[in-house]
């Protein structure tokens, strides 16, 4: 009795130990990644002047009217809700798409499967923004150019490797006990996926959700070339306006990218709290 | 079954092939609107509906200043104009790629001298304008089409201002130490020894870390070791006439080296890019720096009133030369050859709108410009040095040789010239690899500085405009 | 025939739920990569006709010094780049993975990198770095290391260097991401099984985490292998734009340069199709390995 006793205390000061241990060095890392937005937006906020000759520090009068001024500039708010069109277009045709075949891929044996999941893989080898021209020519071809959805199309078909990637990973991981059980039950494979599989996915759909959220509405090459007129413009060419050919007007652009990356901090924190943590440890039994 | 996989794989890439092949053609084809309309009158209004395309209007205001000249334009001659600014300066080669493929008319591009002479005008998307201009070509300033004239004819209309460079200095900081404008290399040196023992701080500042403005350098120094004679020097190169490989050339590098080995250039300059380079000058941690007059109005928005700012010509590095500076109109106006010969004569009313005393000045004063490219449009008022560079340094500047030499001889000035700066390089290795440069752009790309004189009947034919409709010219 | 039509009839579900991926997948990804290797047998400016030239881009691809030097630099960036990644994030999730107090704060602020747009994260840095206002040199002299300070952008030993570092601080987040993925799939229930059976901590770690977050290790390592050949343009772009003496020149920043710049489309494309076979052989030869290794339950 006494002996275990004394290694249940031993774990407990390790455990301490290590906990200690994680606070240094997560906050090491806190001031490694929260100052750099903290820069981002201080630098928002101070006149050309202060931001050159004041570089680490606050302003000393915060320029709100940055934020205004660059909304204004650069017509920021057509490009919002375009960039969030684009994004949840995107993920509405990558999640059920990438989903359905990764499921495929992991859990069912079929001729080609392996060839296939190759094939897919093969997206994430090749270099981004050499093939605007070409993919440019194929939305021409197909007569949906300067719309909408052609970019939509092509930033889903470009983060289908990746999800379908990711996802089949996680499907190879789930425990086999689970869909024996669903067939032992009686159901057929898509049945299984939906009403057992899929809900205990959620970390996977978020971490597809975020990865390819943050892909789409950062991206600016393809579109540049595939959206031709300025009311369908998104967020990351709007920010050209303010990078001239000499000179970069940054308190301004600054202002534009803080409003830009809110939106996608707020999306990891939801999706974090949501979906991966949500996910109660001993869900996964039968 | 994976037999089955593999030939419906085999299937579609035949068919990928087939369909590459049909729309092979597409790249190919002209774009080109209605007839050229030999046989009927063409309305000097055309179809009524001017397409302009062009980067990012950047300068506070000019984006507003064109809307508001366009409307004018609209209203007096009772037609529609469809203006699209997207895209950043060098993007203009893909926007106009993308807007042919896709059939979208364009009647006017916006384009950079630097691209126009290197790549726009020899790939034959660039119309032919001498005839076009002659309505309103004298009101430009004086030798502003030089930098777009290429074998005799002129194929950019110049529409903004013309740089050119200097030293820029800390005047407050210099009368401190009773300093002079240097003229020559001795005193510039002087100056520098003044500033680092007094001061403690770094003499000259240079953006080394941006690729693109060491070659400036180059343009000062080989003007004056080829005794003001580099433009033609640089023609001779290009055209396979003589190797890069010369004293002179040599000597070009040598004595941008010295500013290094002699410490008015320092170390720092290396890590330093150019919106790192203003904060440094700002912060009066270095007091001087070697740049265009393109970074006057920058410099001044973050300096605004810390200290007051001044200029002085490139030192004298070669005794008997003159300190000869590049520069010129940067910024113009193409049309492209896929516009619609239709609508020839309503761009040219638009050109000669626009090229009017007031309207230009609508919209170039947004730019601050110094040396603008319309002669009527005053110089700003607003840059306390404007009088002193344009009656000082503008005599003195020639074409820009990065406007004349192609990209890829430039990177190798990029490349060299730090290299030789910081030892890892001999200038007679410089020399050399500029020289191999264009090797292997003759090589790779057929490349012919004389394009024009390889061109075919047809060739001229798609960028020469053909019966054009007069204009109405409003003094 | 009738077994044909059976084994379609067995199969075709299955079939239908890819085939919606591989329609839009290959219309929009890969018929544009086929015509991009089209391209890379002409020589194009991107404005006039294209000229045909049959493998000669080839040939000037491989006599390209920059190119291959760009290479080597990519090769390098790659492995240590990923290494360091998912060491480093796979020690993070750990550690975020425990129950300690602000977790939801700890794991926001990791991720906060990989949501910053290039062109703060590189701007940042390069101040960061500048050696006459620069923070990093700056707390170097103020505790009296200034032995230690470099020119982190400008010496052509370094630079490199300097950006991969930047690169793992904006990517480790996502990475955590991943791994936290895998290691809250894993049931409590095994980890208080083999504490039953007396194992201990670091027992635990390698018999049971480390198995089973195999399949999203494998994910993590491709992913940062891949993204250092085709996607650290942005980065490097910003920082250095390739130099000094193409020091820092990594594939994708030469490629575009090629393409855009010197408007040598074919030859941009060429090095593009050598570059993804490269990218494949890493690939394939990764997967086979780790399939060989990986568990299943």
């Amino acid at each position: 009795m006494m002996q275990k006793k004394n290694t249940m205390t031993s774990e407990k000061i390790k455990s301490r130990g290590l906990d200690i241990v994680a606070y240094i060095v997560l906050f090491v890392v806190v001031v490694f990644t929260v100052y750099p937005v903290i820069w981002m937006l201080l630098g928002s906020l101070k006149t050309p002047n202060e931001f050159y000759t004041n570089v680490w520090g606050f302003p000393d009068a915060p320029v709100w009217r940055n934020y205004i001024e660059a909304w204004q500039m650069a017509n920021l708010g057509p490009k919002f809700i375009n960039s969030v069109i684009i994004t949840v277009g995107t993920l509405a045709l990558v999640l059920p798409f990438a989903s359905l075949a990764a499921y495929a891929f992991a859990k069912m044996k079929f001729p080609g499967s392996n060839l296939l999941f190759y094939f897919f893989l093969l997206s994430l080898m090749i270099p981004r923004g050499v093939t605007a021209i070409p993919t440019f020519s194929v939305v021409i071809g197909l007569g949906i150019q300067n719309t909408r959805i052609s970019l939509i199309l092509v930033m889903a078909a470009l983060n289908l490797g990746f999800a379908i990637f990711l996802m089949r990973a996680y499907f190879l991981s789930l425990p086999k006990s689970i869909e024996e059980a669903a067939l032992v039950d009686g159901c057929n494979p898509i049945t299984a996926f939906f009403k057992i599989v899929l809900p205990i996915s959620k970390p996977a759909y978020a971490t597809v959700i975020i990865f390819t959220g943050l892909n789409t509405w950062n991206e600016y090459f393809m579109s540049s070339i595939l959206i031709r007129s300025e009311k369908l413009q998104t967020l990351p060419i709007g920010l050209v306006s303010f990078i001239g050919q000499y000179q970069t007007n940054y308190p301004q652009l600054f202002a534009s990218l803080s409003i830009m990356t809110i939106p996608i901090v707020l999306l990891y924190i939801i999706g974090q709290k949501q979906f991966i943590e949500g996910l109660t440890k001993g869900a996964v039994k039968g | 079954m994976g037999k089955k996989i593999v030939s419906l794989l085999f299937i579609f890439v035949m068919l990928a092939g087939a369909v590459t092949a049909c729309t092979q053609g597409e790249a190919t084809e002209v774009v080109s609107g209605p007839d050229g309309g030999d046989s009927e009158e063409v309305s000097s209004l055309g179809n009524g509906t001017l397409h302009i395309i062009g980067s990012e209007r950047t300068y506070p205001g000019e984006a507003e200043a064109w809307d508001e000249v366009i409307a004018d334009f609209e209203e007096e001659y009772g037609v529609t104009v469809e203006v699209k600014w997207q895209g950043a300066w060098n993007e203009v080669p893909q926007m106009l790629e993308t807007a042919r493929m896709a059939g979208e008319p364009v009647d006017i591009s916006s384009a950079g001298a630097g691209l126009v002479n290197t790549t726009l005008v020899r790939s034959g998307i660039a119309m032919d304008l001498t005839e076009y201009i002659e309505p309103f070509q004298d009101r430009f300033s004086e030798g502003a089409f030089l930098a777009y004239t290429i074998d005799d004819k002129v194929w950019g209309i110049p529409y903004g201002a013309s740089s050119t460079t200097g030293v820029i200095y800390n005047k407050t900081m210099f009368d401190e130490l009773g300093l002079e404008e240097p003229t020559t290399y001795e005193q510039l040196l002087a100056v520098a020894k003044v500033i680092e023992e007094e001061k403690g701080i770094i003499p000259m500042i240079h953006d080394g870390k941006a690729p693109w403005f060491w070659p400036i350098w180059y343009f000062e120094t080989y003007a004056q070791t080829t005794g003001n004679t580099s433009i033609a020097n640089i023609v001779e190169f290009l055209s396979g006439n003589k190797q890069f490989t010369g004293d002179a050339e040599m000597e070009a590098f040598d004595k941008i080296a010295q500013f290094y080995t002699d410490g008015i250039l320092t170390q720092e300059s290396l890590d330093t890019d150019t919106d790192a380079k203003f904060a440094v000058f700002a912060q009066e941690k270095a007091a001087m720096f070697y740049a265009g007059t393109w970074h006057l109005a920058p410099v001044r928005a973050v300096v605004e009133d810390a200290f007051e700012l001044g200029i002085f010509e490139f030192p004298v590095v070669v005794e008997g030369s003159m300190s000869q500076h590049g520069g010129g109109p940067g910024d113009c106006f193409i049309i492209p050859s896929f516009a619609d010969p239709a609508n020839y004569g309503l761009s040219r009313q638009f050109f000669e709108f626009i090229s009017r005393p007031d309207n230009a000045t609508k919209i170039l004063s947004k730019r601050d410009p110094l040396g603008p490219s319309i002669a009527a449009v005053p110089s700003t008022d607003t840059e306390p040095l404007a009088n002193e560079l344009v009656e000082e340094f503008y005599p003195n500047t020639i074409t820009f040789l990065d406007w004349i030499w192609p990209v890829e001889v430039n990177d190798a000035f990029v490349a060299g010239i730090p290299a030789v700066l910081t030892g890892n390089m001999t200038s007679e290795e410089a020399t050399q690899s500029v020289q191999k440069a264009l090797d292997t752009l003759i090589e790779e790309k057929d490349f012919q500085f004389d394009w024009w004189s390889t061109w075919t009947a047809e060739d001229w034919d798609k960028v020469t405009m053909k019966n054009l409709p007069e204009i109405e010219v409003v003094e | 025939m009738k077994k044909i039509t059976m084994a379609f009839k067995k199969y075709s579900l299955i079939y239908l739920m890819i085939l919606p991926a591989v329609v839009l997948y290959s219309i929009f990804v890969i018929y544009p990569m086929i015509r991009g290797l089209y391209v890379s047998f002409f020589r194009w400016d991107g404005l006039s006709d294209m000229k045909w030239i049959g493998l000669n881009n080839y040939r000037f691809v491989f006599k390209d010094e920059i190119f291959w030097s760009a290479m080597k630099n990519t090769l390098l960036f790659a492995l240590v780049v990923s290494v360091v990644k998912n060491v480093v994030a796979l020690f993070l999730a750990i550690l975020l993975n425990r129950n300690i107090k602000l977790r939801t704060f700890f794991r926001t602020s990791t991720f906060l990198p990989v949501t910053l747009a290039f062109v703060v994260a590189g701007m940042l840095w390069s101040w960061m770095y500048n050696p006459v206002f620069g923070l990093i040199n700056n707390f170097l002299k103020l505790v009296h290391l200034e032995s230690f300070i470099q020119g982190w952008l400008s010496d052509p030993k370094i630079a490199l260097w300097s950006i991969m570092f930047v690169d793992i601080w904006k990517w480790v987040g996502f990475h955590m991401v991943l791994f936290l993925t895998g290691i809250q799939a894993i049931p409590e229930e095994l980890y208080e099984a083999a504490r039953i059976d007396g194992a201990g901590r670091w027992q635990s770690f390698f018999n049971i985490t480390i198995p089973l977050v195999m399949q999203v290790t494998i994910v993590s390592f491709l992913l940062s292998i891949t993204g250092a050949f085709v996607s650290n343009y942005d980065l490097v772009y910003v920082m250095t734009g390739g130099g000094p003496f193409h020091s820092t020149e990594v594939a994708l920043t030469w490629i575009v340069s090629t393409t855009t710049r010197y408007a040598a489309v074919g030859k941009g494309n060429a090095m593009s199709m050598i570059m993804f076979v490269i990218v494949l052989v890493f690939g394939v030869l990764q997967m086979y390995y780790s399939q060989k290794n990986s568990y299943e339950m």
